[in-house]
Order: C-alpha cells, then sequence, then structure tokens
C-alpha cells in the first residue's frame, strides 16, 4: 500500500531529493516535538508530505578526527547520556539534560531544536557555545557551516536543495578549560528557558587567555559577547572587571518581555547569571 | 461494643483500582459510534456589535452536519440567579472568547475549516478591564443596566450591625489597608468536555464533568425549551418535531471528573452539545482544547477589598468596615451569590459591636468569573487576617493575644446579627498554641467562649 | 491515508491513519485505549504518557507513523485485574491519585524509571516525574507510592 503523504527514506540521498520537491509540500519531522505541538493546535486537513527522518541513521554520537559528532537526531536523552559527551563536551550534555522533560528528551533532537532556531533554544546556545559546526546534506553536496552562521541566516539558503542536518561536528572542551551552562527558569522541569549563559574560558598564568560567553534568549538568537571577549581577554580576573563586563554585555542585549519574563527582569537575570558564571574564575 | 468498620480505618479510595488501571471513565473516554466533533466560534473582540454572521458556506462544507446560532436555541438566556448569559451571543460581544456559533462534523479537521467559513463582522467597541475604571459614570457599559449589580436600592450588599461612625469615634487608631486577592485559573487536567446524545422517544443522554448537576441540569433544561414531564407528552412528542424537554428527558450521566477544583459549575459545554445533538439527530462531543481552558473558561474573580477598622489602645476591635468590589466579569454567573456568602463571613470571627460590609459586583468585558475552593471566603479569610496581624503590629500587641482579645464568643453576634451559639474559638487557639508550643499568658489560658457579660 | 502496523500491549494491530495524527489520537479514537489521556496537546502535562520500544514518550508529540512497527505499553499494559504492578497497587494504597487523571501518566513515567533505575532516591524519582503535572494531591502521596513500588520490585526479585 503505498501512502503518498508519508515517507520514511532509508537513504539520505532519497530524503534530500523528497525535501527539495516543492511540488509534495514536503515537511521534515524528526521526533515531533514542535512539529506535532504545530500540528495539534491547528488541527486541519493537511496539504504536506511527512518526511520521516528517523530512519536514516543519523543518531549516532562517536569521536572521529579529534571531533566528536552528534548526530542531528540523536534524542536529547541520550546526548545527555552519552558517556563521550559527558566527558569531553560536558556543557553540552548539561544543556541537554536540562531541557523540556524526560519523555520530551526522548524525541527531541539536536537537529530539531537547530532548524527550529527559536529565541530560547537551548541546543542553539550551547552549540554556539561550543563553536559547533553543523554539517547539511543536500542534493547539491554537503554544506558546512557554524550553527552561529545557521541561526542567523534564513533557512531557504541554509537547508537549499532539500537540506537535512546530518550531525555537529564539535571540538571536545581542553583539559584545562572552565565551562558553565547556566539556565534560569521558572520551574526545574518543562521550563523553557528564561535567561541562559554559558561559557567557555582558559586561564594561563592567572590571566584569561580565551573567553567565549554566549548569552541565550537576549537577542533573536544567542549570541557570543563581543564585549566580554574584549574586557576579559589577556586580563586578570576581578569582581570590578566582572562588573564591567557586565554592564558592557547589557548593551549588547535586545530582550522581550514575554509570557515567562518582562524585558527589565530579563536584564536583571542576565546580570545576575554573568556574575555567576564569571566568578568561576575569580 | 463491636469494632468499627469503617469509621477510624483507612479506607482506600473506592474509585483508586480504576485510576490506576486505567479504567476510570472520563466523558472523553465515552465513545458513541456516529459521534461528531463539535467547535465553537468565539468571539475575536472583548466587546462588540455582531454586525454580519452568516453561516451558510460552513453548513454547506461536506462532512458538516449543523451548524447553530442563537436563533437556533429555544431559550437563549440562562444564569443562576440572574438570567442575563447567552449560549451563543446575541447581537453583542461582551467579552474576548464569548460563543458565537457551533458546528458539528464527522472530524476535528472539517470542524475547525467551518469555523473558518463562517462569515463574522463585528463591530469594535471599547472594553473595559478594570472595576476600578467600569464603576466610573463614564466608563464604557458592560451591559446596558449599567456595571454594578443592584441589590434593591443599593448599589452593593450591605451588611451591619451597630454604628460604625459611634464605632470608630470610640477608637484610639484609625488602621486602614487595601488587599488583592488576584484571579485564578483552576487548571484542571481534564478541559471542559461533554457529550449529548439523542435517544428514542426524543430524549437525550447527556455525559458530563460538571460539579453540579442539579444546578445545570434545571438551566439546560430550560435552554432547551422547558416542556412538561414525560408522562404527559409520550404521544405529542412522536407526531411534533420539538416540544421542549421535560426533567426526566434528559438522562444526565456524570463520569470520572479530571479535577475541577469549582471550574466544573458553570455551564460550559453541555448546553451546546445538547443542542447539537438534537439539531442533528447524532451524538455529538465537544473537548474544549488546553487553550480554551486556560483562556475562556470560569476563571476565579479578583477581590479588591478595603479595611477601616477602629482599634482601642488595649488592643479591641471597636469598629470594622470593609467594603468589597469583586469583579464579575462579563455576565454575573454566581456573583450576585458569593458576595452575599463573602459579606456573611469577611469581617471574621471577631467580635465587632459596630461593624458595617458593603459588598459590590462590577461588571468588566473579561470572561464571568466562577467559584473556586473556599468560594468568597478565601479572599476574605485572608485579607482579613493580614488585617489583623497589621493591627496587631501598629498596636504593640501580640498576634495571638489581640485575636484572643476580639475572639467571638458563644451569644456574639455576626455581623448579619446571627447569633452564634456554638463557637470555641479561644478552645481551639488554646489547643492550637498547645501543640505548637506556642506559650500563652495565664490570662489567655483561662478564657472561654461562655457568653460575655451584657 | 497511510499503514500504521503497531504492537500495543503486546497485542497487533494493523490500521489505516491520517499520516499526520498523533498516536495519542490513534490510541483512543481508533482502538479505543482511553488509559492515556488529552490533557494539553503540546506535550506539557503527561497524561498521554506512553512507553515505545522501552522509551517513554509523550503519545500527543509522537506522529503516529514515524512509529511504524514499534512496540507500545500504555497503563492498561501495565497491569490489570488479577495482575496489578506494584505500581499500581501502591498507588492505590498510597493515596496517590485524587481525580485520577495524572495517574496513568504517572504510572508510565515510574515505570520508565524503575525499568531503568531499581532503586531511585527521591531527587531522582522527582526528576523522572518533572514531566507529569498533577492538580490535585500536591504529589507527595506519589512520590511515596514509587518508592513502595521500588521496594516491592526488589524484594520480588528483579523485573516484571
Amino acid at each position: 500500500m503505498q501512502n503518498q503523504d508519508f515517507f520514511a527514506p532509508a537513504d539520505l540521498e532519497q530524503a534530500c531529493a523528497l525535501l527539495a520537491d516543492e511540488a509534495i509540500k514536503p515537511l521534515a519531522i524528526a521526533g515531533g516535538t514542535d512539529v506535532m505541538v504545530r500540528f495539534n493546535r491547528h488541527r486541519r486537513r493537511r496539504q504536506e508530505t511527512l518526511v520521516y527522518l528517523g530512519k536514516l541513521g543519523l543518531d549516532y554520537i562517536r569521536e572521529e578526527n579529534g571531533e566528536v559528532l552528534v548526530g542531528a537526531c540523536a534524542p536529547l536523552s541520550e546526548v545527555a547520556a552519552s558517556a563521550l559527551v559527558r566527558e569531553k563536551l560536558p556543557l553540552l550534555a548539561k544543556a541537554c539534560g536540562e531541557m523540556a522533560s524526560p519523555a520530551v528528551r526522548n524525541a527531541g533532537t539536536l537537529g530539531g531544536n537547530v532548524v527550529n532556531n527559536a529565541r530560547h533554544a537551548d541546543g542553539v546556545a550551547a552549540l554556539i557555545a561550543l563553536d559547533a559546526e553543523v554539517v547539511i546534506a543536500t542534493t547539491r553536496g554537503e554544506r558546512v557551516m557554524t550553527v552561529a552562521d545557521f541561526a542567523a541566516l534564513p533557512k531557504s539558503e541554509t537547508l537549499a536543495g532539500g537540506g537535512v542536518v546530518r550531525h555537529f561536528a564539535i571540538a571536545p572542551l581542553l583539559a584545562n578549560e572552565k565551562w558553565a551552562w547556566e539556565k534560569l527558569r521558572q520551574r526545574k522541569g518543562e521550563s523553557r528557558s528564561v535567561v541562559s549563559v554559558s561559557m567557555r574560558a582558559s586561564i594561563d598564568g592567572g590571566k584569561c587567555s580565551v573567553l567565549r560567553l554566549v548569552v541565550g534568549c537576549m537577542a533573536a538568537n544567542p549570541f557570543v559577547s563581543q564585549a566580554a571577549a574584549e574586557l576579559m581577554t589577556g586580563q586578570a580576573p576581578s569582581e570590578e572587571l566582572i562588573e564591567l563586563v557586565v554592564q558592557a554585555l547589557l548593551t549588547e542585549c535586545d530582550p522581550v518581555s514575554d509570557a515567562r519574563a518582562s524585558a527589565w527582569y530579563r536584564q536583571k537575570a542576565t546580570a545576575a547569571l554573568v556574575r555567576r558564571v564569571l566568578s568561576q574564575m575569580v | 461494643m463491636s469494632e468499627l468498620k469503617v469509621v477510624g480505618q483507612n479506607k482506600r479510595r473506592y474509585d483508586g483500582l480504576g485510576h490506576v488501571t486505567g479504567e476510570a471513565v472520563y466523558v472523553d473516554d465515552v465513545f458513541v459510534p456516529g459521534t461528531l466533533t463539535v467547535k465553537v466560534l468565539r468571539s475575536p473582540l472583548h466587546k462588540g456589535i455582531i454586525k454580519k454572521l452568516d453561516v451558510a458556506k460552513a453548513e454547506q462544507l461536506p462532512g458538516v452536519h449543523g451548524v447553530i446560532t442563537w436563533e437556533d436555541v429555544p431559550c437563549n438566556t440562562y444564569g443562576y440567579l440572574t438570567l442575563d448569559q447567552k449560549v451563543l451571543a446575541e447581537g453583542d460581544v461582551r467579552y474576548k472568547g464569548e460563543p458565537i456559533a457551533a458546528v458539528a462534523a464527522d472530524t476535528v479537521e472539517i470542524a475547525n475549516e467551518a469555523l473558518g467559513l463562517i462569515e463574522l463582522e463585528l463591530e469594535k467597541q471599547t472594553p473595559v478591564f478594570d472595576p476600578l475604571v467600569a464603576i466610573k459614570p463614564d466608563s464604557p457599559l458592560v451591559r446596558p443596566e449599567g456595571n454594578i449589580l443592584m441589590v434593591g436600592e443599593r448599589p452593593y450588599r450591605q451588611v451591619c450591625n451597630g454604628d460604625i461612625e459611634k464605632g470608630f469615634a470610640q477608637a484610639d487608631e484609625i488602621i486602614e489597608n487595601d488587599f488583592f486577592f488576584p484571579s485564578q485559573e483552576h487548571a484542571p487536567l481534564e478541559t471542559q468536555v461533554s457529550l449529548a446524545v439523542p435517544t428514542q422517544d426524543s430524549r437525550l443522554t447527556i455525559y458530563t464533568v460538571t460539579q453540579g448537576m442539579y444546578f445545570l441540569l434545571k438551566q439546560i433544561q430550560r435552554i432547551l425549551g422547558q416542556g412538561n414531564d414525560v408522562s404527559e407528552r409520550w404521544s405529542q412528542r412522536h407526531q411534533y418535531a420539538h416540544h421542549g424537554l421535560g426533567f426526566s428527558d434528559i438522562k444526565y450521566i456524570s463520569c470520572n471528573v479530571g479535577g475541577a477544583f469549582g471550574g466544573k459549575t458553570e455551564l460550559h459545554a453541555d448546553a451546546i452539545t445538547a443542542l447539537m445533538a438534537l439539531k442533528t439527530g447524532k451524538p455529538c462531543k465537544w473537548r474544549w482544547t488546553r487553550e480554551e481552558e486556560q483562556l475562556y473558561s470560569a476563571r476565579h474573580s479578583p477581590w479588591l477589598m478595603h479595611f477601616k477598622d477602629g482599634v482601642t489602645k488595649d488592643g479591641r476591635i471597636v469598629a470594622r468596615q470593609v467594603f468589597t468590589r469583586h469583579d464579575a466579569g462579563a455576565y454575573t454567573g454566581l456573583s450576585s451569590y458569593v458576595v452575599d456568602k463573602h459579606a456573611f463571613y469577611v469581617a471574621g470571627p471577631y467580635y465587632l459591636p459596630n461593624v458595617e460590609v458593603k459588598c459590590q459586583v462590577v461588571y468588566t468585558n473579561k470572561v464571568p468569573t466562577g467559584a473556586i475552593r473556599g468560594f468568597g471566603v478565601t479572599p476574605g479569610t485572608y485579607a482579613c487576617e493580614i488585617q489583623m496581624n497589621m493591627i496587631a503590629d501598629r498596636m504593640g500587641v501580640d498576634p495571638w493575644e489581640l485575636r484572643f482579645i476580639n475572639a467571638m464568643r458563644n451569644q456574639d453576634q455576626l455581623a448579619t446579627r446571627t447569633k452564634l451559639d456554638s463557637v470555641y474559638l479561644i478552645e481551639c487557639m488554646q489547643k492550637l498554641a498547645e501543640i505548637s508550643n506556642h506559650p500563652l499568658d495565664a490570662k489567655f489560658k483561662a478564657m472561654n467562649s461562655d457568653p460575655r457579660e451584657a | 491515508m497511510a499503514l500504521l502496523e503497531i504492537k500495543v500491549n503486546g497485542r497487533e494491530h494493523r490500521l489505516e491513519v491520517d499520516p499526520a495524527a498523533n498516536l495519542l489520537t490513534v490510541l483512543r479514537e481508533q482502538l479505543f485505549i482511553t488509559g492515556p489521556k488529552v490533557g494539553c496537546e503540546t506535550g506539557d502535562c503527561g497524561t498521554c504518557n506512553v512507553i515505545i520500544d522501552g522509551k517513554l514518550r509523550r503519545a500527543c508529540l509522537t506522529n503516529a507513523m514515524t512509529v511504524n512497527g514499534s512496540a507500545i505499553i500504555t497503563v492498561e499494559g501495565v497491569g490489570g485485574k488479577g495482575a496489578m504492578h506494584p505500581l499500581q497497587m501502591q498507588f492505590y494504597e498510597n493515596y496517590a491519585s485524587q481525580c485520577g487523571f495524572c495517574t496513568p501518566g504517572m504510572i508510565m513515567a515510574s515505570k520508565a524509571l524503575l525499568d531503568s533505575n531499581p532503586a531511585p532516591d527521591d531527587v531522582q524519582i522527582k526528576e523522572a516525574l518533572s514531566g507529569n503535572l498533577c492538580r490535585c494531591t500536591g504529589y507527595i502521596n506519589i512520590i511515596k507510592a514509587v518508592k513502595a513500588a521500588a521496594k516491592d520490585l526488589s524484594a520480588k526479585g528483579g523485573e516484571r
């Protein structure tokens, strides 16, 4: 029995070809935790052809050439529990483990989180903090870019040619790197971030040699704070310096008020989280 | 004496096994072959006049079995004590989410599509949301009779005893405070659901989530066109299309309820499913979405309470004046009842020789409010007890002692002048002090609830 | 329409479904398995919890066709008359339900926990149930019930 409205390709080329075929109105679905919310909210006779990505074998988590490859369709719970991720990318393990709730983490994927690219997306923020690259299969060959670029560009560009995210390629944290993932939310479970702050930093001889501070939910996409990097690099971390960073960082932000928090509150919360995260280095 | 079999024993819930096995039946778990899905078109505006309402295109969509508007309702006005609420909006809309039309279709997808085909034109009007604005003479009117519910000649329910001004004159200190008790949504895990099944002999079976079957059965019967009882109309019913339903023509079945907390006492879904079932001749089920539940089901109203107390140096409250505003939303519902209840109790279990309580129902263009646990009394208790603590603070009296000093005793009167004869508040507080290891002065330990000397 | 083949509580089913349908709708409205409930349809309340191929999932957010070929367990498959699972007995014994609407979902989440962690502490139980809402009980008796069931299961010598 041939079903025209649902495909579960086992072959990446076939998946890309389906998603590139505008005539069938293709819609990619992986865990379904975003797509099905939309479908449930607006129950209509659907015109879309669903293209299920779960049979493509994109759920691997492995090390290759010194990088950790996290498959786009690996469930968040597996990313959070993976021994490899916990060892080499503990920031990512923590971020994934704090998203949504156990049942949703068993279905939701990093690929889905990044493609959906919501303002509050924790997966996007964590991957940007890790300076991750995203590898996309298309009908025109493979496309590679940073997750930061992917989030900023329109999908008509990033996923052109029936794009399917294959995996994220991430360099492991260095042995002496300090890291942090702090997410402010209303409750411990199933709470979208109000604000998130994540960090990778290296200290050399008492001075900060590298700082990558990423703030989430304070702009259209999570962003790397230039102010933090400029102010802290080459300096000995101190409370006074951290205060300067906080004030400068707030000028980089563009918070909105929504159901979870007002812009005013978000600013206060960001300041507190940045202080907390950077104080680790003092 | 034989051992007690039930009293004093730990008894498990009789419905507990059904809960844990999944066998418990909630309304949405009831399936009748051929059931249609009901969806309702709700007002997108807070306040407006209906200029055009045309359902023809919706009716013609294949898969749609019926569409109704207010014209299809035998008696469109209903209510608990005040008959002012509309089953389906008639002429104007008074709150965002107010039902305007209902559709029954083969699937939820078709029903949703049909809603989109209903032609609705609303003339936007200026709504009022804040009760403190609604009471002003230049405020937009929520209803033509005015934004305040009159109780006889007065714009509030009044309950009083003694002489309030004399009482204030006797006081050494006046302590005035405002208290705000915000609105709450019950958010039961099970949303409003209703299944109405037409059965033989023109009767109707309705599966309901209501907490108050008799409250609503009467209203439904009225809405469907009150008829005489079955024994009088047996033969007539088969000959004529619709004679209205008598009380015994509606079989009202309560299923397990998935949480209510007061939020399932209003007529939310049963009248509309009943009307659709009668219109289409088929079983009709309406399950509210989570969004509808959170936004449009009755919520607990916000209360604004003003306390003005006259207190003597030794901590006696000689005068208590309370003014309460209760925000009813767009229709009266249970509001007239709850302000009475509130007025009777808000002054607290205290001996108040001079007391004046005024409690006002204000209308706003919001979802009509309803019951929640402790309906009317909880907001009052909250305000009263915090006021007591604030008095204690101001007067430099211990909060426990303040309550002992002012506690009601047997033969004291409530604000309603009802004499109470088994109060025992003092004894309760003594016991409470004992079990919480709170030290009490000997004179309070010696107190009791015997009637006070004249 | 699409052809869905799934095993539910040990029984094979072959049925036609709307490709866009969620599993919760298919279970309830086509198979009349009503243990999993409709609470929110956004994956937030947990009343629709089921176990698919050994993993706790939200039936409301699971596109039915994406689990074609899978084995699904609902509360009805955890136990029933004459063969109650310790979780069910302990929920019943410990007054862990009031209206009962959250109970099937709570039991599924608890089962998923005990299947992978037979001796959870309070923190782990709370984390496992962090995706389940209850508007009635205040959760304390539910946690008690899960702990008691864990004890029962270890006394019985393991998996059931």
